[in-house]
């Protein structure tokens, strides 16, 4: 191995002799067609060579180019590249119009290699900073990406800090799995797991009878930690067919993010400052008291005539109070600063980032912070090699109190709608004490100020790639890249309720305090052989790798119940519980890969990845995941002369992906237990399946490309048919047997169809308007087409009478059901058929108008057409009769009237099953850029760029949903996305106002 | 298509060598090794030659298995005292128990926690014998004679398991074959042949205890102080087979397995096996039955006022309730008195105790006419129990069997049976006796005499027919 070393040492030495010749110095400027302004950072290259730079602030350029070099390729992201011819010419001007579909952009095509998006097979998505960022700022990276990528379901799972998004590409790609797609940022597979904390388990909010992590902690989504402004760009492998490469992680789509990177030029200093505030979006709203509404709701008897009495003394004092808007009234402040250096020479080329983002939550003691510093830096060795690091620390914090489900009295939002206007839940001001409240386990004025759920993450992402070209002539060349990373994410939390609170006082054992320590680690190596030949009109490109991933988790925590009075730490209390839960999966795999391309006329790609994983029952057995796709560019041949008829484009491609079954899915555990002192085994109720192998998700896809008018009118259609072949499920048994299910079994197959539609349009494109329009629309559908075991009832929620989904034989795992019964014949579980939790469609409609050169508007809609969620918001407030429209009358069946909040305490499913679609103005905002030359006569040139600007975030929504939000989940992201809503934090409306400066 | 692949093509395999060769570690990079679960121990590690420890945590497991039914999300006394009415829970949060488990919605949801926490987690103990036995069978390292005494402790707990499941199912049945969880037979027609077989699986126990020696090979948690060797477990097991004989109507086996129990006129009515509680130490728990007098938990258990208003003058097992200062009301239903069962988080609970087995002896004389036996077993009860002067009223079978309805409704309250005798009486309504009534039965409620069968099971059936 030595010996190969020496040999490439001596191989790159003779190589780099070839730098030094006659060079020609070359200058130019280039420049927006349509405004005239000078592009900063476009690349200019010499064709056919690895030799260039990029402009700077201005636009201009300056480059040395051998006597060869005879043309120059000037690209960038959103424009139609340009070939200018060199000739004699050394100054050159070259004005680059906007390409609204961005066919020149690169686009993965394989691991080590990437394909222009006009020679592209699939529908892969791409989201550019300026659509990410550009407009406004919402919470998290994921949330900035809803409504932006057809073929994608994201919800906001949660309006606290820090967010919590679900994101679901082309239905649903797993029951058990990995739900969320595999992130790779710049390389590194990325930790992006929910992570609880145990806020639903039994001794915080009583969600979950569990007492470790449940799926009702309402966690933050790990994908949260990254900064939005470092991003250049995200690329979005929606389906097995185009994700093929990424092997048995890659079932449920890819999102490939891009972080920014230097360009060679002068150095440029971005800085830009946000200030912003957001408030609640809608109030649920609540009745007042009377008398008679007392007898009503508590009847007559000594209870009530003291629910009277406390009502006529609250009324007699002035103190009926509006708690919903105490506590979710507020206004939080929001502050972002972002600075960024870049720049560097043609060989080392640098980008340098810190953020600090802090958002107060409308909750009070609620509130998120994001500091990160990145630096990415590329270096050119000799000719030959080139190196990149891209290095990303994260530090977040947030504090998001208790929310969602409750069985114990803390979770704010839910008991705040059972307590009644003129209860006083106040703090008594000489003493400082909560009052009990009289309605629920716990004051939720109490909870807000006093409970304790806060996590820090420490976060390291970091990777290193390098390319040797090996071979590097006119027509042949072939390279070898490695690449490695790492990412960390390193999560303490404390969560903790005082011993005094009222939960604590009837409980057993007061006080809670829970501290809990969340790593991972993810780390991957991959090393390829790329070569590109020519034969004749033909061009290859083949490439062979092989990949490691390993991905380790270590979830602890130590709590302490009965704490003595004192700081909140838990080996202070009597009752402690410990608990630790380690994960360790390792995968390896092998790919191969073939590209054919004729003329950019036909493009044939075929490839094969063949992967083992630990988390398969036989580590060491391969499977193999195909794709072949073939792209046709009818406007490339030389038969097709139509007018304005710029693009027409068939495709078709298919692919297999795979998802391995879940950690412990083979392990069939059991658990300690004890009594007396007296340590015990139980068999867990759940049996591993030694034999699992990955699910499979087939995917075949075809669509059409069109552009009009050099590309100023495009349109693009995809449909597919994405198959999940032996999706893993648990294989229920029959629980009286003491085994409830075999953890991970092939129950069957799952379809998943879709249609994507995207139309962008450029009506307008004069000096001093352009008007640029993408509209965007997609569907799917799922439907469970074979299956081998018992109906399973998917359990989203809270049981029949509030909607449930099952996992049955010709029914869509994503539709509910519920009450009332009906005959066996009807359905298979007897229950009613109401709407699908996917919705009919979406579509969404993104606008962005340029005003006399410096005036930038944009807005965003987005459409979700009729999507169910199984809504518990009222059923409390019915109870004790807090509901807004409780007093209203109602007619029985049977012709009686009663109030309608006491009807509907026996209403059936179908009230509970609630349409969630929306409309929404996601995003919108306006910018000013100050003209250059009233820049130059007020900085002299010292500042490059100044603009200002006003945005938003949710900033309206029509909705019939009878909730504080349609996208809510108290599940958090789940597998199928049937979202229930129990009370969430309220999800809010986001302004800000934004300065930016350039040096 | 073949999918798979076990032969790596020669290209790749270079592609790994270059791997190798930039990752410059020691390791191949191309091997996994196998993962072991790093977190438990394997079932397979205890199928095959266990050794005595291994063996010992299995049947402290089975013990310890039966408390799951009292601490899951739906615990056994309170879904069949909210069931019986002797408990109402006005929960803040789980209007479901105020709702629809009395009746508000017509019927009761397979799916609900409350028609699967308590079956599923008795479900566990018959589970926990059976892989206990599977590994005596596979094991030299305990003697014949030990092996009986597990076999006798796993029969008895499976039976008691099987019996609280029937309990919840009624006459739905249950499955009494179970020990292949991938081939269980089917529900048993009714619930005759599932006591059938309880009452076999007891025998069994009783003769395997029999031949068990002087003591066990594993130790059993201080609640069976007294019952801890295989002579004193088998006065357990004849207790609960007591139980079982008088739910089949067999009054006379009643009476001959009371007779070899540890039925006593004179001995404390608490004596009998218990379930302990140590929410202190690692993989135990407290007494979630256990409420902090006067205090607004969520899930609030209260008592209807009737227990009460119905109990006689006098009657001292009214400590078992004690008044709130402040009443919930949630669903128009008000709940005025706390119950007071179990004073402590470390409180046990009786398995089986003296207090019963005198109220078995009493309704199992009553029913074969032994009238003078039957009231003096009634008077046991009342005196020492209920501190009232002795029985007065009429001495017919019927007013005899409703007296001892009412003293079972006061002596074993908050124990899981008031529900039960109701239904096994045939008085599950809403005026079950002269001085029984079950409030919330009328009107917008109903009662229930089973359980749903979980929907888990009807899927089961439906794809298995």
């Amino acid at each position: 191995m030595k010996k190969l070393l020496c040999m490439v040492m001596l191989f790159m030495t003779g190589l780099l002799q070839q730098v030094y010749a006659q060079d020609r110095a070359l200058s130019g400027k280039v420049t927006d067609r349509a405004t005239g302004q000078g592009l900063p950072g476009v690349t200019v290259q010499v064709k056919g060579t690895t030799l260039g730079t990029a402009t700077n602030a201005d636009g201009s350029f300056s480059l040395s180019v051998p006597p060869s070099a005879s043309t120059l390729i000037i690209s960038s992201i959103g424009y139609t590249s340009v070939e200018q011819p060199i000739g004699d010419n050394t100054t050159f001007t070259i004005g680059l119009a906007t390409d609204v579909k961005q066919l020149d952009e690169v686009v993965v095509s394989g691991l080590a290699s990437t394909v222009k998006r006009s020679n592209l097979a699939n529908a892969v998505a791409s989201v550019s900073a300026q659509e990410l960022y550009g407009s406004t700022r919402p919470a998290t990276l994921d949330a900035a990406l809803n409504g932006k990528i057809v073929g994608a379901n994201i919800s906001s799972t949660s309006g606290a800090p820090g967010g919590g998004v679900s994101v679901q590409l082309r239905g649903i790609s797993t029951l058990t799995g990995n739900v969320q797609p595999l992130y790779i940022i710049d390389g590194v597979y990325a930790v992006s797991q929910e992570i609880g904390n145990g806020a639903g388990s039994s001794a915080f909010t009583g969600a979950s009878s569990l007492t470790t992590r449940t799926t009702q902690d309402n966690g933050t989504n790990r994908i949260s930690d990254l900064n939005p402004a470092d991003i250049e760009s995200i690329e979005v492998l929606k389906g097995p067919s185009a994700a093929a490469i990424y092997g048995q992680r890659a079932n449920a789509g890819v999102i490939i993010i891009k972080t920014k990177r230097g360009a060679a030029g002068q150095t440029s200093i971005n800085i830009s400052q946000d200030l912003g505030f957001q408030g609640i979006q809608r109030y649920i709203g609540h009745e007042d008291f009377t008398p008679e509404k007392i007898t009503l709701v508590d009847g007559t008897g000594p209870a009530a005539n003291a629910e009277k009495a406390a009502l006529a003394a609250a009324q007699a004092s002035g103190k009926i109070y509006d708690y919903e808007k105490e506590v979710f009234g507020n206004i939080g402040f929001l502050r972002n600063t972002n600075m960024s250096i870049s720049g560097g020479s043609d060989r080392t080329k640098f980008y340098a980032s810190g953020s600090n983002t802090r958002e107060d939550g409308i909750v009070k003691n609620t509130n998120y912070t994001r500091s990160s510093v990145r630096l990415n830096v590329d270096q050119k060795i000799g000719s030959r090699i080139d190196l990149g690091i891209s290095a990303g620390y994260f530090n977040t914090t947030n504090r998001r109190s208790f929310f969602g489900n409750d069985n114990n009295g803390v979770s704010v939002g839910y008991n705040l709608l059972s307590i009644r206007s003129y209860d006083e839940l106040h703090k008594d001001p000489v003493t400082g004490l909560f009052p009990d409240s009289p309605r629920t386990g716990d004051n939720p004025l109490a909870i807000v100020e006093r409970a304790i759920n806060e996590e820090t993450t420490n976060r390291v992402t970091t990777s290193g790639n390098t390319t040797i070209r090996i071979i590097d002539s006119e027509n042949s060349s072939l390279r070898l890249s490695v690449q490695g990373g790492i990412d960390y994410a390193g999560s303490g939390a404390l969560l903790a309720l005082p011993s005094d609170l009222q939960s604590q006082q009837s409980s057993a054992n007061p006080g809670v305090a829970r501290v809990a320590s969340n790593q991972f680690f993810n780390y991957n190596l991959q090393s390829f052989l790329a070569y590109d030949w020519k034969l004749g009109s033909l061009a290859f490109s083949s490439q062979v790798g092989a990949t490691r991933l390993g991905l380790n988790v270590k979830q602890q925590f130590s709590q302490g119940q009965n704490l003595a009075p004192g700081p909140l730490q838990p080996d202070r209390g009597t009752i402690v519980t410990q608990n630790t839960n380690i994960q360790d999966e390792t995968d390896v795999g092998y790919v191969a890969q073939q590209e054919i391309n004729f003329q950019d006329r036909v493009v044939a790609t075929g490839g094969i990845r063949l992967d083992k994983s630990s988390r398969n029952g036989d580590p060491k057995k391969l499977y193999a995941f195909p794709k072949v796709s073939l792209a046709l560019n009818l406007t490339k041949f030389d038969f097709f002369s139509i007018n304005n008829v710029s693009q027409v484009k068939l495709r078709a491609a298919y692919g297999e992906t795979g998802g391995v079954a879940f950690f412990n899915s083979t392990f069939s555990p059991l658990n300690s237990i004890s009594t007396g002192g007296y340590v015990g085994l139980i068999p867990s109720v759940l049996v591993g399946n030694p034999k699992i192998g990955p699910e499979r998700a087939t995917e075949l896809e075809g669509g059409i490309d069109l552009g009009f008018f050099n590309n100023r009118l495009s349109f693009e259609a995809t449909v597919y048919n994405k198959k999940v072949i032996d999706i893993i499920q648990t294989y229920n048994t029959a629980s009286g047997t003491g085994v409830q299910s075999i953890r991970a079994f092939p129950v069957g197959d799952l379809r998943n169809r879709g249609l994507e539609l995207s139309l962008s349009v450029t009506p307008v494109q004069s000096t001093n308007f352009r008007w640029t329009s993408t509209t965007q629309f997609w569907l799917n559908r799922s439907l469970v087409t074979r299956l081998i075991v018992p109906t399973a009832n998917l359990n989203p929620g809270f049981g029949s009478n509030y909607g449930t989904t099952f996992f049955a034989l010709n029914e869509s795992p994503t539709r509910w059901y519920g009450s009332p019964n009906l005959p066996a014949s009807e359905t298979p579980f007897l229950l009613t058929r109401y709407g699908e939790a996917q919705p009919t469609f979406q579509m969404s409609y993104l606008n962005s108008f340029t005003l006399f050169k410096n005036l930038d508007v944009s807005f965003l809609l987005h459409w979700k057409k009729d999507s169910y969620t199984s809504n518990l918001t009222v059923t409390n407030q019915d109870g004790f009769g807090t509901s807004k429209d409780w007093s209203e009358p109602y007619t029985q069946p049977d012709g009686s009237v009663v109030p309608l909040g006491e009807a509907r305490q026996s209403f059936k499913a179908d009230y509970y099953i609630q349409n969630s679609g929306y409309v929404r103005l996601r995003e919108a905002s306006i910018y000013y850029s100050l003209p250059s030359e009233l820049r130059a006569s007020l900085f002299n040139n010292f500042v490059k760029s100044l603009r200002v600007g006003v945005s938003g975030n949710n900033l309206l929504t029509w909705t019939k949903y009878k909730g504080y939000d349609p996208e809510v989940s108290n599940f958090g992201s789940t597998n199928t996305q049937a979202q229930v809503d129990v009370v969430g934090y309220p999800s809010t409306r986001r302004v800000f106002f934004t300065l930016q400066l350039g040096f | 298509m073949q999918n798979s692949a076990n032969i790596k093509p020669r290209t790749l395999l270079l592609a790994g060598v270059v791997s190798v060769l930039i990752g410059a570690s020691g390791c191949n990079p191309t091997t996994i090794d196998p993962v072991t679960d790093p977190n438990n121990p394997s079932l397979e590690s205890v199928i095959t030659n266990a050794t005595p420890t291994q063996i010992n945590a299995l049947a402290n497991g089975v013990e310890a298995s039966l408390r799951l039914g009292h601490t899951n999300n739906a615990p056994y006394n309170q879904i069949t005292g909210t069931l019986g009415r002797e408990i109402i829970i006005l929960a803040s949060n789980e209007p479901r128990w105020y709702t629809e488990i009395l009746g508000s919605k017509t019927s009761l949801d397979n799916g609900a926690f409350y028609s699967t926490g308590s079956y599923n987690t008795f479900a566990r103990t018959i589970r926990a014998a059976n892989v206990l036995r599977q590994s005596l069978a596979a094991t030299s390292t305990v003697t014949p004679v030990q092996k009986q005494g597990l076999l006798g402790f796993c029969d008895t707990y499976e039976a008691i398991a099987k019996l609280h499941m029937l309990n919840l199912m009624g006459e739905n049945g249950i499955r009494i074959d179970v020990a292949d969880f991938l081939k269980p037979g089917k529900f048993t027609v009714g619930s005759a042949p599932a006591l059938a077989n309880i009452r076999q699986l007891l025998d069994l126990g009783a003769t395997e205890l029999g031949q068990a020696g002087t003591d066990f090979s594993f130790p059993l948690s201080n609640g069976y102080a007294g019952f801890d060797t295989p002579a004193s477990f088998l006065r357990f097991n004849r207790a609960i087979a007591a139980r079982v004989a008088l739910y089949q109507g067999d009054n006379a086996g009643a009476l001959t397995a009371l007779s070899a129990s540890f039925y006593s006129p004179t001995a404390s009515l608490t004596l009998g096996p218990k379930i302990t509680f140590r929410p202190g130490t690692a993989g135990d728990q407290g007494n979630s039955y256990f409420q902090v007098p006067n205090s607004g938990p969520s899930t609030l258990v209260t008592v209807p006022d009737n227990f009460v208003s119905e109990a006689e003058t006098g009657d001292q097992r009214l400590s078992k309730v004690s008044l709130r200062t402040t009443p919930r009301t949630a669903g128009g239903i008000t709940g005025r008195y706390d119950p007071t069962v179990y004073a402590t988080q470390n409180a046990p609970v009786a398995i089986i105790r003296n207090e019963e087995l005198i109220l078995i002896a009493a309704e199992a004389k009553a029913k074969t006419n032994d009238i003078t036996g039957a009231v003096q077993d009634i008077n046991t009860i009342r005196t020492r129990s209920g501190n009232l002067p002795p029985y007065a009223g009429a001495t017919t079978q019927a007013a005899l069997l409703n007296e001892i309805l009412r003293q079972r409704r006061y002596s074993l309250f908050y124990e899981g049976h008031f529900w039960v005798d109701l239904r096994r009486l045939g008085k599950l309504n809403p005026n079950p006796t002269p001085n029984i009534t079950l409030p919330y039965s009328t009107g917008t409620f109903r009662l229930f005499d089973r359980l749903a069968i979980p929907f888990a099971e009807v899927a089961w059936d439906q794809a298995n027919p």
